[in-house]
C-alpha cells in the first residue's frame, strides 16, 4: 500500500469498516473479497496516494465515501474483468485530478458522478462519458451541468432537452469538446461538426422474443408531442437520436393516445424494407425519422432522415 | 461511520407496484445524480415514503436481511393458482399468483401497525424474541434499550418486578397510601411492550400484566401510571398450558393475534453460517429510515382505522360469526340457546350432541366447534383485516384480507371439537392439529354457504335492520305497522323455511329487536295523540 494515511486509516477503522465489509459481502465469499480486496488495493490507495495533501479530516470523508462505493461497486459487478479498465481508469487518473481542486466537495462529487454512471448498463457508454468528462474536468457548480450533457451524448436521450439547456450555458465545453454550432443539435440525429450525421437504422428489440426488450409484438401510439410503444400490457415512452435510444415505461393514459395505423403501403422511401424478411406493418413518420413496426418481429426499427444541413 | 452500512438505505422501488399499471417514471433531470451510490446530497435522506410503503419497505427489510423465513404462508392471488399435489395425500403446493407474505413476520408487523397485542408460539430458538425486538426498533429504540425493556417471564417474577417499587424512604415516612412514591418500570412507557415467556409468570403478576395490557395502566400502593398506547408482544414456548403457570383465560382474551414461529429450512443454513462467521446481528443493522416515530405511529394507526369495510364483507362476517355461538338444546328460551349456556351449567357437551336430530352435524359448521365468538375477537379480526389491508396499499378491505388474518385472529379463540363428525372424516382429520388450516378453511366453508343461500344478492334482515339505522325521524304509525308486518312475515318465512341454525337463530333475534324498536316507537306516537 502507498498511501501511508490509508494504511493507518484502515488500522483505526477497522470495526467500522470490516462490520461494513461483512454486511456487504453477504451471499458471495468468494468473488466479493478478491474483487473489493482488489479495489482497495489498486483504486482506493491510488486515489488518496494521488491527494495526500489533504487535510485528514477531507481524506477520511472522501475515504469512508469511496469505500462504501466500492462496496457498491463490487455488489454491481463494476470490478468485474469487462468492467474493470473504466473502473481503474476512474480512481486512478480521472478522480484524482479532477477532485484535488475541491477537497470539501469531493464526496458529493464522486457520489453524484458514480450514479452518473450507474444509469449506464455499458462499459462503453460510461467510457465515452469519462472521456468527455477528462476533457472538461467540470468545476463543483457546473458539475450537474456536466453530467446531463455528458450523460446524454453517452446514450441516455430522455435527458436531451434538459442537456441541450445545459450545453448553451457552457459555451467552453462545445469548443473543448468541438462540437460545433450548439444549435445544430436541435436535429437529433447530428452528432456534432466531428462525428457528423447519424445515418444508420436503429434496431430496439430483438427479432423473436427470447432476450428482447418486448414481450409482445410491439405497436406504435402516438399522443400530442409523445411517440409510445405498446407490447402486451407494457407500455414505454419512445426516446430516441443519434446518442442512444430508452424505452421508459409508462401507463398510458394519455386521453388523446391513438395507435398508428397499419400500412398499406410502403413508403417510397422505405420502399427498400419490401424486400426484407420482415413485413412492416406500421409506419410513423416524424420530423426526423421513421419507426417501422413488424407484423412478425418483436424489434423496431428508426431510420434517421439525414441528409439535411444543420 | 454510519454511512458504511449497506443496509442503511432502502430501495426507492416500490415494494409493491400496482399490478397491471406500469407506474410512470416522472421525469426528472435530477434522478441523474440518485442512485445506488446513495444521495448526492449532504442533507440527511428524509424519509417521504407514504407509511403503507414504508410497513412494507419494513417487512421486505426483515424478511430479505433479518430474519430467515421462507415460509410465504399469508398467500394473495390475482389469479387461481396451480397446485402441485405431494405424497400419497396428495397435498397440493399453491405458487400464488400475487404479492404473499410471511405471516411470522407479518403478523407481528401489523400488530406494529396497530398497536395490538401479538403472542409468537413455537418451540425454544425459533426466532420468537428476535421477531418481537426487530418491531421494537421500528419503533425507534436501540437494540440495547429493547433488551433491557423486555420482560422475562419466570416462577418468582412479583407484581414489583414487572411494574415497579415504591421508594424505601417513602416507605418508611409516608403517613398515607398517597405519600408513597412509586419508581415505575421504564418499559411502561415503551410505546412496543414485549414480555418474554410470558406463561412462566405466576397467576397474582399475570393479572396486574393483565390491567396493564387490557386498561393500559399500572397500579401499586394506590398510585396509578398511566402507559402511552403500545403494541404488545408475547412468547411462549406453548399454547396449551404447558407453561409454569396456567396463563388466566382474560389474559389469553386480550391477545389479539397468535403467530407461530414455523421450523428453520435447513436449506438456509449456509446463511446462519456466514452470520456466526462474520458476527452480524441484524438487531444492529435496521436502517434508521425504517424506524416509525411517534407521531407516524399515530397516523398509521388512524389510517388504519379509516380503512372501509364493504358491507357485503361484513355480512359475509356477520354470517361466519352467526354458525357458532348457537346450540339448539342448551336452552330453552331463545335468548339462551348458546354453547355459553351450556358450558355456564356444566352441561357436557356430548349429552347435547345426542339431542341433536334435526340438522345435518357434517355439514353445520357450528358443531366443530366447542364455543362461539367473542366480541373482542370480531374487533380483533375487522382491525387486523384493515391493517391487512393498509399494509397492501388499499383504502378498503378485501375478502382475502379477512380469509387470510381470520386464522391468527381466531387460534386461540375458537375452539375445534374433536369429537364433531367433521373431524371423523379421514380427509378433515389433519385440521385438528393445523389450527390455521382448519380456521381458514372454515371460513372457506362459511363463504360458499353465504353465497348458496344468495345472501350476497339478497338479504331481507339486513335490509331492514338498514331501514331502522336510516332513524325513527319522521316514520309515520301506519309506516310503523307496515314495517312490524313485514318483520312479522319474515320470521314466519325464516320459521318455516329452514332448520333453525346459529344464523337463523340471529336473523330471528335481528328481527326480534327490530319489532321490538318499532312496537315501542309506535306506542310512543299513540301516546302523542
Amino acid at each position: 500500500m502507498k498511501s501511508e494515511w490509508l494504511a493507518h486509516y484502515l488500522t483505526r477503522q477497522a470495526d467500522s469498516l470490516n462490520q461494513a465489509y461483512r454486511l456487504a459481502r453477504q451471499g458471495d465469499p468468494v468473488q466479493f473479497a478478491s474483487a473489493f480486496g482488489r479495489f482497495v488495493q489498486h483504486n482506493l490507495d491510488s486515489l488518496l496516494t494521488s491527494l495526500d495533501q489533504w487535510s485528514p479530516s477531507n481524506k477520511a470523508a472522501l475515504c469512508e465515501t469511496a469505500y462504501q462505493c466500492g462496496l457498491t461497486l463490487t455488489r454491481h459487478g463494476w470490478l468485474r474483468a469487462e468492467h474493470q479498465p473504466v473502473t481503474d481508469r476512474l480512481f486512478q487518473q480521472l478522480l484524482p485530478t479532477w477532485l484535488a481542486p475541491y477537497p470539501d466537495a469531493a464526496p458529493r462529487l464522486l457520489t453524484q458522478l458514480l450514479n452518473a454512471l450507474s444509469h449506464l448498463p455499458d462499459a462503453g457508454q460510461r467510457t465515452g462519458l469519462l472521456d468527455h468528462w477528462q476533457r472538461c474536468l467540470p468545476a463543483p457548480d457546473a458539475t450537474p451541468d456536466a453530467l446531463l450533457m455528458f450523460s446524454w451524448m453517452a446514450g441516455l436521450p430522455q435527458y436531451r432537452d434538459a442537456a441541450l439547456h445545459a450545453l448553451h450555458r457552457h459555451p467552453d465545453w462545445l469548443k473543448t469538446l468541438a462540437l460545433g454550432d450548439p444549435e445544430a443539435f436541435e436535429h437529433p440525429w447530428w452528432q456534432g461538426s466531428t462525428l457528423g450525421w447519424h445515418s444508420a437504422p436503429v434496431h430496439l428489440g430483438a427479432s423473436h422474443w427470447l432476450g428482447g426488450d418486448f414481450t409482445a409484438r410491439p405497436r406504435l401510439l402516438i399522443a400530442p408531442g409523445q411517440t409510445l410503444v405498446q407490447a402486451g400490457q407494457e407500455c414505454w415512452h419512445l426516446y430516441i437520436d443519434a446518442f442512444g435510444q430508452t424505452l421508459l415505461p409508462t401507463a398510458s393514459h394519455h386521453p388523446m393516445l391513438l395507435p398508428v395505423p397499419e400500412c398499406k403501403r410502403l413508403p417510397t422511401a422505405l420502399a427498400h424494407l419490401s424486400q426484407g424478411i420482415e413485413t412492416p406493418r406500421q409506419c410513423l413518420e416524424r420530423r426526423h425519422e421513421w419507426i417501422v413496426s413488424f407484423h412478425d418481429s418483436y424489434a423496431l426499427r428508426v431510420i434517421p432522415k439525414t441528409g439535411e444541413q444543420p | 461511520m454510519k454511512g458504511l452500512n449497506p443496509f442503511s438505505r432502502i430501495s426507492a422501488s416500490p415494494t409493491r407496484p400496482a399490478t397491471g399499471k406500469p407506474k410512470e417514471v416522472a421525469f426528472d433531470v435530477t434522478s441523474l445524480v440518485n442512485g445506488p451510490f446513495g444521495e448526492a446530497d449532504d442533507a440527511e435522506e428524509s424519509s417521504t415514503a407514504p407509511l403503507d410503503e414504508k410497513l412494507r419497505q419494513a417487512y421486505f427489510w426483515i424478511v430479505n436481511h433479518a430474519v430467515i423465513s421462507p415460509h410465504y404462508d399469508v398467500e394473495y392471488n390475482v389469479s387461481a393458482p396451480q397446485p402441485i399435489q405431494f405424497g400419497d395425500s396428495q397435498t397440493p403446493l399453491f405458487l400464488p399468483t400475487d404479492q404473499s407474505y410471511s405471516s411470522f413476520i407479518l403478523l407481528p408487523l401489523l400488530t406494529f401497525a396497530a398497536r395490538r397485542k401479538c403472542l409468537f408460539i413455537g418451540g425454544p430458538g425459533r426466532g420468537k424474541t428476535a421477531s418481537a425486538l426487530l418491531m421494537g426498533l421500528l419503533g425507534g429504540y436501540s437494540p440495547k434499550e429493547v433488551r433491557r425493556a423486555m420482560q422475562h417471564g419466570h416462577p418468582q417474577m412479583t407484581v414489583a418486578d414487572l411494574l415497579g417499587n415504591p421508594m424505601p424512604m417513602d416507605l418508611m415516612q409516608a403517613e398515607q397510601e398517597s405519600d408513597i412514591r412509586i419508581s415505575w418500570r421504564r418499559w411502561l412507557n415503551m410505546r412496543v411492550k414485549i414480555v418474554d415467556e410470558y406463561n412462566r409468570i405466576p397467576t397474582r403478576t399475570q393479572s396486574a400484566l393483565l390491567t396493564v395490557m387490557g386498561d393500559n395502566y399500572a397500579e401499586m400502593f394506590n398510585q396509578i401510571h398511566e402507559c402511552p398506547p403500545a403494541a404488545w408482544y408475547l412468547t411462549a414456548n406453548d399454547d396449551q398450558g404447558g407453561g409454569t403457570y396456567p396463563v388466566i383465560e382474560a389474559l389469553k382474551d386480550r391477545i389479539d393475534v397468535v403467530v407461530q414461529a414455523l421450523p428453520f429450512n435447513p436449506r438456509f443454513l449456509d446463511d446462519l453460517l456466514l452470520r456466526i462467521e462474520e458476527g452480524v446481528d441484524p438487531a444492529d443493522c435496521l436502517p434508521d429510515a425504517l424506524q416509525f416515530s411517534e407521531a407516524e405511529m399515530d397516523q398509521m394507526e388512524r389510517s388504519i382505522r379509516a380503512v372501509t369495510l364493504p358491507a357485503d364483507l361484513r355480512q359475509r362476517l356477520e354470517f361466519f360469526a352467526s354458525q357458532f355461538e348457537f346450540s339448539e338444546y342448551s336452552g330453552q328460551q331463545f335468548e339462551y340457546k348458546s354453547k355459553d349456556t351450556s358450558r355456564l351449567a356444566g352441561v357436557p357437551r356430548h349429552q347435547l350432541a345426542m339431542l341433536e336430530d334435526g340438522r345435518d352435524r357434517l355439514a353445520d359448521l357450528g358443531c366443530q366447534t366447542r364455543n362461539g365468538l367473542s366480541v373482542r375477537s370480531l374487533m380483533s379480526l375487522i382491525v387486523y383485516a384493515k391493517a391487512m389491508a393498509f399494509f397492501r396499499g388499499n383504502t378498503e378491505v378485501e375478502l382475502n384480507d379477512l380469509t387470510q388474518m381470520l386464522p391468527f385472529v381466531l387460534h386461540s379463540r375458537l375452539f375445534a371439537d374433536a369429537d364433531a363428525p367433521f373431524f371423523q372424516q379421514p380427509e378433515n382429520a389433519a385440521l385438528l392439529s393445523d389450527k390455521i388450516g382448519w380456521l381458514r378453511h372454515l371460513f372457506q366453508l362459511s363463504c360458499a354457504e353465504f353465497e348458496r343461500q344468495g345472501r350476497h344478492r339478497k338479504d331481507e334482515v339486513a335490509e331492514l335492520k338498514a331501514e331502522l339505522d336510516a332513524g325513527l325521524e319522521g316514520v309515520s304509525d301506519k309506516q310503523c305497522r307496515k314495517r312490524l308486518e313485514q318483520i312479522e312475515r319474515t320470521l314466519h318465512q325464516l320459521a318455516a323455511g329452514n332448520k333453525l341454525s346459529g344464523a337463523v337463530h340471529d336473523d330471528a333475534m335481528t328481527l326480534k329487536y327490530l319489532h321490538q324498536r318499532y312496537s315501542n316507537y309506535q306506542r310512543w306516537l299513540s301516546s302523542q295523540g
